[in-house]
């Protein structure tokens, strides 16, 4: 019954391969998926064993026998036998019997486990994820030699069926954040998962979604880190980026690079340098606008005098040139990210170079505002996982300045600011440690404290409590 | 609405009310009443708010966790509590409204930004409207983000303006005898008593690590910068003083004279603004929560209405009534004073004895924990 | 692969998208409410000039004019000189701009000079115009000139293309010798409500070095030569009384201003080679304590000034404002006592000019009124001229 249910389902599938063996008149169907198992381990583990039986093909014979080279689960419904057989096993239905054995011996082939282009580092570990998830988590496991570090497998997605591992560590994540964190994986219904940002869609709890409360991370030396202060990672099958929760800002603000290198202090000035950079990027087209328009005083008079020299004739309104010049810059970036490697250097060349050169000498931009818009751009990758939402916040400060002023530039923070505090995902503050202050997570936060410093955990990573 | 608020956001809450507002019209206003002496007048205030203060923290020590308007209807009894929430929304908006147009003002003649009142008010209620909704831990969180710009842009403005004091301005003291500097401290009372917003996170205050003692300093720090800047001005404007509408950007832009610097003080200016922003935002969380106990809201749907209809008097008062003139005539010169004086000084000097007096009542019954958690 | 969410009821769809319109046409509104100029529709002032002429004011004012065609860069920009004419003036810096046809902007003014026409003015209450606006800043220069402030404004210098910066600069670096403090418009109107209601500018005076720069378009020659600003003009109660000479100016910044400096040649003093022959010294650091009180019906007005001086030099940067290091031996009596007869001199004429011109410009009226109060008023009020009644003195100590 089971066999005929199941091949009632994968009747006409092109790549259904299925062979008969027959040992001491007795046969077993033995069916797999053309292309994602390996031949070799078919031959090896599953027919080899069972032609050379010197008994009867029964189930438990053929289980005994198999159990020796490979991994074989007993299979009794034909959902079961149907999700094995799509995750690249060989089932092996028997005659007269309801059961079915389901053999590993999928063959797919991955990436090797090879420096991602996300999270470089200059020095520290060069090893990054790939697309299998238990690769991925034993890229984890190797390093956390614990009973403690667990995982939870879930399969998400009506059609794909994906793996989600959930990892934590015990006794250091919070029980109740794990679970909700399971809960809310479970409670997913969602017809296919590609990557695990479709997840990390269902995990964020801000509603405009324009603040990423999830963290995403490619080298499985940051997602142990992270799970040693108490976090929690979701290993997705078939994406090289695991997820971690709960998620801060200030983590966008920390780097690998910050802890690989022994000096706290040079941690401490590449992060002030990226606030100042993030800054910049963000407000320094609104300001420079706002100045040109409103506030024209604020400039030294010789400053001011190039400036109005520069822009003599230039056919756009400051707030105008100001979003052509930041428009033809993201457009540059957007080309740039998806054409061939070797292609995009000229890009950058011709855009930043023969571009703006061009549009000042036609008149057509000033060079103050290329200038800025440039900086500003150069400013959005210090934290390269926030690029896009910091370039619609430059837009949106620019038009800002442009209309209302410093005002509206300021009105404009404190809108984005008392936003963002009012974030928060399992108890914890999307601004923690900075506000609310806490003392204990502040060692690590803008400024790092040395290595021995940091004696205690982030408690706001760690805990659900009623932080004010 | 989440009301729960750390003992360190109420801190820096404390140092920014104190200290933020107060140096827009206010300075020019007193050295108009009282001269060179000014300072005194506002130090004379700061010293009766000081105790004042004592007197909340009092409470707040003797309070058995209830709020502002358990601890007023058991003692004024429900009506009397309401009229005296009435008078606090009505305080609360003056002051807000009055910070406000003063801020208009200094945008507009001093960084050239002109509009008009409700394009003015639209943005700034928007922003202060979420955080109210929000609740007053957001506001709290807020002022942690911001407190560290604050300071240091109050920090450059004191710097940019020290090179060309000349503290023997102030003198002589008291040439025109004391009575003015004491009458004046009395018609400028209005614009002080900024603390009593602690009355409303009453219940909501936890009582530990010398919670008291670290107010009082908060205060002081305020009271210092306050009091420094306004010095400040006056040794810089002497007699001119009076006729500055926005004490601040005077003060900073004062030093900043050659062509090898802009006006780069606008910064600090803009930056400190946000002080009375937050101020402002607290101040209107303050009228909400009053008049919501007026009302006997207790929904957040309830308090967005609330806040919506005190948003309306925002927008259209100033257009129909000279909200400026009426603040310094009725409530500083006038007899309103002495309503606000009701708020401001008298229920704040009798919470102790309420608080005494509501706990005597609660134990007199049932255990007030037991009733709430029942 | 798509999220299986219910539709939204129909109702709400149309609220949203009415809220969104809402929304946009308030925000549109809020945005449109905003006085907006740019740059280019400005006239942006660095300076102005104020001359008296027929009753009439008539404003010059120094605004930026970018090049045509030129890419950009300060070295491109001049400037260009607006002219306006009016009964008060607020009405004549109005007609400045009438005829530009672009929005004044005075939030840049560096420097406000007057011409020699309005000494017959009451300038307190004309400068009120600037000190009540609160863009106009309030550390602007002020300053007199000799002639016609127009005049000063045609002129060019090898300091910089620019009137406005190149007058900044020479008042703020002589004003170590002219008492920077008082150039300050805020300053000056705010002296003039004190007690001494007196006040003094530097007073610029054009020298001609016969190098005329031609315009480029020829039909123009504007004068070049250098600011002279060692001179100061003394006002009381707005108006215009005198002018200091170089002694009486070096005289009374001597006693003011804890800043300045000044040079002395000495005669027959030891040259470092061992020669005798003049020197030049300067005052490396001065302290002044005045000390006023009533003497009877008479004002003492005494004055200690410390003095620490060296001798000049050359350093390696050519900054002729360095001294040579302290060697005692460099800095003998003979030089100490020539040092301090000369400041005694100067001061002692500085004196005789305040009594005879009746002019408190030493601030001893503010001084007195600061240690007195009320009784300083009633005093002041019975006494109008008291300046007369003021007996200075000054005690002189050099050292080095």
């Amino acid at each position: 019954m089971l066999k005929y249910q199941f091949f009632k389902e994968f009747c006409g599938f092109a790549d259904l391969k299925t062979r008969q063996l027959r040992v001491q008149g007795q046969v077993v169907d033995m069916c797999f998926l053309d292309g994602m198992v390996n031949s070799d381990k078919v031959a090896e583990y599953v027919a080899k064993p069972i032609l050379s039986l010197d008994k009867k093909p029964t189930f438990d014979n053929c289980m005994q026998a198999i159990l020796f080279g490979a991994e074989c689960i007993e299979i009794d419904d034909v959902q079961s036998a149907k999700k094995e057989f799509l995750d690249g096993k060989t089932i092996l239905f028997f005659c007269c019997d309801e059961r079915a054995i389901a053999v590993d011996t999928k063959g797919i082939e991955y990436r090797a486990v090879i420096e991602p282009p996300t999270n470089m580092v200059t020095k520290g570990p060069r090893e990054g994820f790939n697309e299998n998830v238990k690769t991925n988590v034993m890229l984890l496991r190797k390093r956390l030699k614990t009973s403690d570090f667990r995982i939870k497998y879930l399969s998400v997605g009506d059609k794909t069926n994906t793996m989600v591992a959930v990892c934590w560590l015990k006794g250091v994540a919070n029980k109740k954040i794990t679970k909700q964190i399971i809960s809310k994986i479970e409670n997913i219904s969602i017809d296919g998962v590609i990557d695990s940002s479709y997840i990390a869609c269902y995990l964020d709890p801000d509603k405009t979604n324009l603040f990423r409360m999830v963290g995403s991370i490619e080298k499985p030396d940051i997602v142990c880190s992270k799970l040693l202060e108490g976090r929690v990672a979701i290993v997705v099958d078939g994406s090289p980026i695991v997820l971690t929760l709960p998620y801060m800002f200030i983590e966008d603000m920390q780097s690998p690079d910050d802890y690989y290198y022994y000096m706290p202090q040079m941690a401490t000035a590449a992060r002030v340098l990226r606030l100042i950079a993030m800054t910049i990027a963000v407000l320094l087209p609104g300001v420079y606008v706002a100045m040109q328009v409103f506030h024209y005083q604020m400039l030294p008079s010789k400053f001011l005098i190039t400036i109005v020299s520069a822009t003599q004739g230039i056919p756009f309104t400051p707030l105008i040139e100001m979003i052509v010049v930041i428009l033809l810059f993201d457009i540059l970036r957007e080309a740039n990210s998806r054409m061939p490697q070797i292609a995009g250097l000229s890009l950058s060349i011709v855009g930043a170079i023969i571009l703006g050169d061009a549009a000042v000498k036609a008149g057509l931009l000033g060079a103050p505002a290329v200038m800025i818009g440039a900086m500003s751009g150069i400013g959005l990758y210090t934290m390269p996982d926030n690029t896009m939402l910091f370039m619609l916040m430059r837009i949106a400060f620019t038009l800002l300045g442009g209309y209302v002023g410093i005002l509206g530039i300021l009105l404009g923070v404190m809108l984005v600011v008392s936003y963002v505090v009012s974030l928060d995902q399992f108890g914890t503050p999307y601004l923690a440690p900075i506000a609310p202050s806490i003392a204990n997570d502040k060692m690590d936060a803008l400024f790092k404290k040395p290595l021995q410093d940091l004696q205690k955990r982030d408690v706001s990573a760690m805990s659900i409590r009623g932080k004010d | 609405m989440n009301n729960s608020i750390k003992q360190t956001q109420i801190i820096l809450l404390v140092i920014i009310v104190v200290a933020g507002g107060k140096f827009l019209s206010l300075p020019g206003l007193v050295a108009k009443l009282a001269g060179r002496d000014s300072w005194v007048s506002m130090a004379i205030m700061f010293a009766v708010d000081f105790v004042c203060l004592a007197f909340i923290l009092w409470s707040v020590y003797l309070n058995k966790g209830k709020s502002f308007d358990e601890i007023l209807s058991d003692v004024l009894t429900p009506v009397g509590a309401k009229i005296v929430f009435l008078i606090y929304a009505f305080f609360f908006i003056l002051r807000i409204m009055g910070g406000l147009l003063d801020t208009q003002e200094l945008i507009s003649s001093t960084l050239s930004v002109v509009t008009n009142w409700i394009a003015f008010i639209l943005p700034v209620l928007f922003v202060a409207g979420f955080n109210v909704v929000r609740g007053v831990r957001n506001i709290g969180r807020v002022t942690q983000i911001f407190f560290g710009f604050i300071f240091a842009s109050v920090v450059g403005i004191l710097l940019l303006s020290l090179k060309n004091t000349d503290f023997s301005n102030l003198q002589p003291h008291f040439a025109n005898g004391f009575d003015l500097v004491a009458k004046t401290a009395l018609d400028v009372s209005f614009w002080f008593s900024d603390y009593i917003f602690i009355l409303f996170l009453l219940g909501k205050i936890t009582k530990t690590g010398w919670f008291s003692v670290k107010v009082s300093l908060a205060y002081l720090v305020g009271v210092t910068i306050t009091l420094s800047l306004d010095v400040i001005f006056l040794c810089l404007f002497g007699n001119l003083a009076e006729f500055s509408s926005s004490a601040l950007a005077k003060v900073s832009g004062f030093n900043l004279t050659g062509s090898v610097y802009g006006r780069i003080d606008w910064l600090f200016v803009m930056i400190w603004a946000s002080s009375v922003i937050i101020k402002c935002t607290l101040f209107l969380w303050s009228a909400t929560m009053a008049l919501s106990y007026v009302f006997g809201i207790k929904n957040k749907k309830g308090y967005i209405i609330l806040f919506a209809l005190v948003g309306v008097l925002f927008v259209l008062l100033p257009l129909v009534l000279p909200i400026k003139n009426i603040i310094v005539n009725v409530f500083c010169l006038g007899v309103g004073k002495y309503v606000t004086i009701f708020v401001q000084y008298v229920i704040p000097l009798s919470m102790p004895l309420f608080t005494f007096l509501s706990n005597k009542k609660t134990n007199g019954g049932k255990n007030y924990a037991k009733q709430k958690t029942g | 692969m798509q999220n299986k969410r219910q539709a939204e009821p129909c109702a709400k769809k149309y609220a949203k998208i009415f809220l969104l319109v809402l929304v946009a046409f308030v925000v549109a509104w809020v945005a449109s409410s905003y006085t907006k100029s740019e740059l280019a529709d400005r006239a942006i002032v660095l300076g102005i000039g104020i001359d008296m002429v027929d009753d009439n004011f008539v404003v010059t004012a120094e605004v930026i004019s970018p090049n045509e065609g030129d890419e950009g860069g300060s070295s491109s920009a001049t400037s260009k000189l607006l002219t306006g004419v009016g009964q008060t003036l607020p009405l004549a810096i109005q007609d400045v701009f009438q005829t530009s046809g672009k929005n004044p902007s005075l939030g840049q003014t560096g420097i406000v000079l007057l011409g020699e026409s309005m000494n017959n003015q009451e300038l307190k209450h004309i400068l009120s115009y600037f000190i009540m606006s609160d863009a106009f800043k309030d550390g602007v220069t002020l300053a007199t000139c000799e002639g016609s402030a127009k005049k000063i404004f045609e002129s060019t210098s090898p300091v910089d293309s620019m009137v406005s910066f190149a007058l900044q600069t020479i008042i703020q670096k002589s004003g170590k010798k002219t008492n920077s403090t008082s150039n300050v418009l805020h300053n000056f109107v705010e002296r003039q409500t004190r007690h001494s209601k007196t006040s003094y500018l530097s007073k610029v005076a054009f020298v001609n070095d016969g190098n005329d720069k031609v315009n480029k378009n020829k039909d123009s020659q504007k004068k070049t030569g250098v600011y002279d600003c060692s001179k100061l003009s003394v006002f009381k109660d707005g108006y215009f009384v005198d002018v200091l000479d170089n002694d009486e100016t070096r005289g009374f910044v001597m006693l003011t201003a804890s800043k300045t400096y000044d040079n002395f040649v000495v005669d027959e003093a030891q040259s470092v080679l061992g020669t005798k022959d003049k020197v030049s010294v300067g005052i490396v650091s001065k302290k002044v304590s005045p000390d006023v009180s009533f003497d009877g019906d008479k004002i003492l007005a005494k004055y200690n000034l410390d003095m620490r001086v060296r001798r000049m030099r050359t350093d390696v940067t050519g900054n002729v404002m360095d001294f040579l290091p302290q060697l005692p031996s460099l800095i003998d009596e003979h030089i100490k006592q020539s040092v301090k007869t000369q400041t005694e001199q100067l001061v002692a004429k500085a004196f005789k000019k305040s009594k005879n011109i009746n002019c408190d410009f030493f601030g001893v009226a503010d001084a007195m009124y600061k240690k007195y109060g009320k009784k300083w008023d009633d005093y002041q009020k019975q006494n109008p001229d008291y300046t007369r009644q003021i007996e200075f003195e000054i005690v002189v100590n050099v050292d080095d």
